[in-house]
């Protein structure tokens, strides 16, 4: 399962797949790797997510980290309800750059 | 890396469809009104563990169902809530339902989840209404509602609603991953899930050990966790929900204040390597203990799947492996039986020091294979099992009261026999519970107790097993049977029958002495196939009944089906194996006792009816000593309710030989039951007595008049 990354002028794309977890690991953890973070702001589609788990929860962390270490911004263009209710589960929303709705209990 | 966790799924099917008999068996003790803690706690154990492990593995729909199934468990073992007829009917149908799930899983179909949702939204109805059918006023539902538990909370601005309860506490929970948590199947997404629907749920994450995405192992976990959890719900609720990462992490539970409303800290992330946090709220580095035991329920009724192997101290080990082992000790067997045969031909000293040598070595092998043959050996009792429910539903579909009494459950016959044997015991209590036991009201009349009993024993005679199931209905009417035969034309109107032959009458296709048919039994449809069944398995099926006091059924299997008691016989140079079972006795024809009649070929007289005589030679082209039927033997056999004589040359020992399948190692033959090596090397064919009769015409409708 890999996962597509392009540059498209001053924004660079990752489009997460339906599945990110344990067992898809290595192919995530590969896609990340690949991701292209020259460009400054990166935007990360999260809409197609319908499982994840803790370890690839992990692994969005380690690469949030890794632009913000490096002053680059990660933004969601989409979320899924599930990624959004797992991250937020994990106390992850800030370090992955979720904004969460107390009203309405829903993420951003 | 990834884990392949589909390896595993077909030993956690095996485990969780045991744990359901357990758990069934233990539902069936439950009296409404009766506060039997220990059972309800070792059915919570059950549910825990089915719930875990599907959760494991991914089966959702069957984690989220034995999730709300494992809550109310919970309110029945803390005494929240009363064991009552319909909750027990309820979880029984749970049970049912459980199966289902599992087995549409196992086999990759799609699951029907209507039945699981209505019952998971009645256990939900009880459970908020504390158990009664209507939702009481003022009682918090004991599950906290998980949309707030998830919401963040301001500090010190609202309080967290389970804080309103009275009795509520507030835990603060430090969680510290190990190694191996990932890889053990060990989610704490999962945990901190069923944490967060015990109350008012918040996290902080510490993120700082997380390595770069270059160094990063992702099967370890890094991130560290401080939950503050508050809620009505007791601390072995909490200990639950860790029990499967007991050793894969460190984790540290304590109770924070008194149990009053607790302002909460925001939810904030920590992370040392990027710019200073917002808020002053210091990072959380909590001093993390190794995990304690997690304390055990109060009774002592653990799960018993994930007691039983420590307790037993037992593995478990696939069938294959244990028919390899067989048949290289039956290799053995065979190999050492040649050795003795040539040296007993041999003289002197040293022959004599041979054989002396061969005679322990013969007594060590029947020792080896008597003990590999028994470790495919299991206790009946897995059979008998499901009888209790069975006769649960029938008495209460019926309308009868019926007792069920079970012995000799220790019992122990071999696994294929056991597998099969389960299908014709049901039909054969069916019936006893249709058509033997009465309705209450008829037995009084008839000065018997109202309840009825139906009693399953089994125990070893000889090198047998026998079965009995025994009733104490109204027992089978000879003259209705009789007159049945007469009517179908199975008997000569003026023939007689010993009493033995009229009972053996029901085993006939499509014999059926029941007024009425209902869907349970009475077709006609049963008990030859019962017989039928019985007898492929090398076994045997008797009935003794008693106008008005009841029936017996007697079935008698062999221990094993690796090897069979059988009487050698030769028929020109072959020599041929036929299981004693079959084999009712031997006799030699005089010249004029045989007949020849059109269509049926040679046929004699014996005990008042007329048997075919089957010419083995004939079957298998082999050339006999003589094909005068004066100077040979018959050998009476049955098979499958028919009787025929097979000519043969000569008896000779009768030896205990392994069976060595044709399938397996050929092909399928008819009248062949499978293959042994003697012990001079040489191959002896088993014969397949019930294959041998269907190959012959049927006898024909002559009596003798004696």
């Amino acid at each position: 399962m890999s996962n597509e990354s392009k540059s498209d002028r001053k924004h660079a794309h990752l489009t997460l797949e339906s599945s990110c977890t344990l067992r898809d690991t290595e192919d995530f953890h590969f896609s990340l790797l690949a991701a292209d973070a020259n460009e400054k702001h990166f935007l990360i589609n999260g809409g197609n997510v319908e499982r994840v788990d803790t370890a690839g929860l992990q692994l969005l962390v380690s690469f949030a980290r890794q632009l913000s270490a490096t002053g680059r911004t990660l933004e969601w263009t989409d979320l899924s309800k599930e990624l959004a209710k797992c991250a937020q589960r994990l106390g992850l929303n800030e370090v992955l750059s979720i904004k969460v709705s107390v009203s309405s209990g829903e993420a951003s | 890396m990834s884990i392949d966790l589909d390896q595993f799924h077909e030993v956690f099917f095996v485990e969780s469809f045991e744990a359901l008999d357990s758990m069934e068996s233990c539902l069936l003790k439950l009296s409404p009104g009766v506060a039997d803690n220990e059972t309800i706690n070792t059915i919570f154990r059950v549910a825990h563990s089915i719930k875990g492990g599907a959760g494991m593995f991914g089966f959702n729909e069957i984690a989220s169902f034995t999730h709300t199934l494992e809550t109310l468990l919970d309110e029945l073992r803390s005494n929240r809530m009363e064991v009552t007829a319909p909750i027990c009917e309820g979880l029984l149908q749970s049970v049912d339902q459980i199966r289902s799930m599992m087995s549409a899983t196992q086999k990759q179909q799609p699951l029907d989840l209507s039945v699981s949702q209505v019952l998971q939204d009645q256990f939900k109805q009880i459970i908020a209404s504390g158990g009664r059918a209507t939702m009481p006023a003022g009682k918090p539902p004991p599950v906290a509602s998980p949309a707030s538990a998830s919401a963040p909370i301001e500090p010190a601005s609202a309080a967290a609603p389970a804080a309103t309860e009275s009795g509520a506490i507030t835990w603060k929970i430090a969680f510290k991953a190990l190694p191996d948590l990932l890889n053990r199947g060990n989610d704490p997404l999962r945990m901190f899930e069923e944490l967060s629907a015990l109350g008012a749920f918040c996290v902080t994450a510490d993120v700082s050990s997380v390595p770069s995405l270059e160094t990063i192992d992702p099967a370890q976990c890094y991130i560290l966790w401080v939950i503050e959890l508050t809620t009505s719900a007791p601390r072995e609720s909490i200990d639950l929900i860790f029990e499967w990462a007991e050793g894969d992490c460190e984790l540290k539970i304590e109770r924070v204040g008194a149990p009053v409303a607790v302002a909460m800290a925001a939810v904030a992330v920590v992370d040392t390597a990027a710019e200073p946090p917002p808020t002053p709220a210091p990072a959380p580095t909590p001093t993390l203990a190794p995990i304690a035991a997690a304390p055990a329920p109060a009774s002592a009724g653990a799960a018993p799947a994930k007691a039983a192997s420590t307790e037993t101290n037992s593995i478990r080990v696939a069938i294959e492996k244990i028919d390899e082992l067989l048949n290289t000790v039956g290799e053995i067997v065979i190999t050492q039986s040649m050795l003795s045969q040539l040296a007993a031909k041999l003289e002197g000293a040293p022959a004599v020091r041979l054989q002396s040598g061969l005679a322990q070595l013969e007594s060590h092998i029947r020792e080896l294979q008597d003990s590999v043959m028994r470790v495919r050996m299991l206790p009946v009792g897995s059979v008998f099992s499901r009888f209790p429910r069975l006769v649960r539903d029938l008495s209460t579909r019926l309308g009868k009261q019926i007792r069920l009494q079970l012995s000799g459950e220790q019992t122990e016959l071999d696994k294929t026999v056991l597998e099969k044997i389960g299908d014709p015991l049901v039909h054969l209590v069916r019936n006893s519970i249709d058509h033997g036991i009465e309705a209450p009201e008829v037995r009084v009349a008839a000065g018997k107790s109202a309840e009825g009993t139906v009693h399953l024993n089994a125990f070893h005679k000889g090198g047998s097993i026998n079965i009995v199931i025994s009733d104490d209905g109204k027992g089978l009417d000879k003259a209705k049977l009789l007159e049945k035969a007469r009517t179908k034309g199975l008997v000569d109107a003026n023939g007689t029958l010993t009493d033995e032959q009229i009972y053996d009458l029901i085993f006939l296709p499509g014999f059926s002495t029941a007024a009425a048919t209902t869907d349970l039994s009475g077709r006609g449809v049963g008990m030859d196939v019962v017989r039928r069944n019985i007898k492929e398995l090398g076994g045997n099926v008797e009935l003794r009944t008693e106008l008005g006091k009841g029936t017996t059924t007697t079935i008698t299997l062999p221990l094993t089906l690796a090897i069979v008691d059988g009487q050698s016989i030769a028929v020109g140079s072959e020599t041929y194996i036929v299981p004693l079972v079959s084999i009712v006795e031997s006799l030699q024809l005089k010249h004029s006792s045989a007949n020849h009649i059109y269509q049926h070929g040679d046929v004699f007289s014996f005990r008042g009816d007329y048997l075919p005589i089957i010419r083995l030679h004939e079957v298998f082209g082999v050339e006999p000593r003589s094909r005068l039927l004066s100077e040979g033997l018959i050998m009476v056999v049955e098979g499958d309710g028919r009787r025929a004589g097979i000519f043969i040359d000569e008896l000779l020992g009768q030896q205990q030989v392994v069976i060595k399948s044709m399938e397996a190692n050929y092909t399928r033959i008819e009248g062949v039951g499978g293959a042994t090596i003697l012990g001079e090397g040489t191959v002896a064919l088993i014969l397949d007595i019930t294959g041998l009769l269907r190959m012959t015409p049927p006898k024909p409708q002559l009596r003798t008049g004696t």
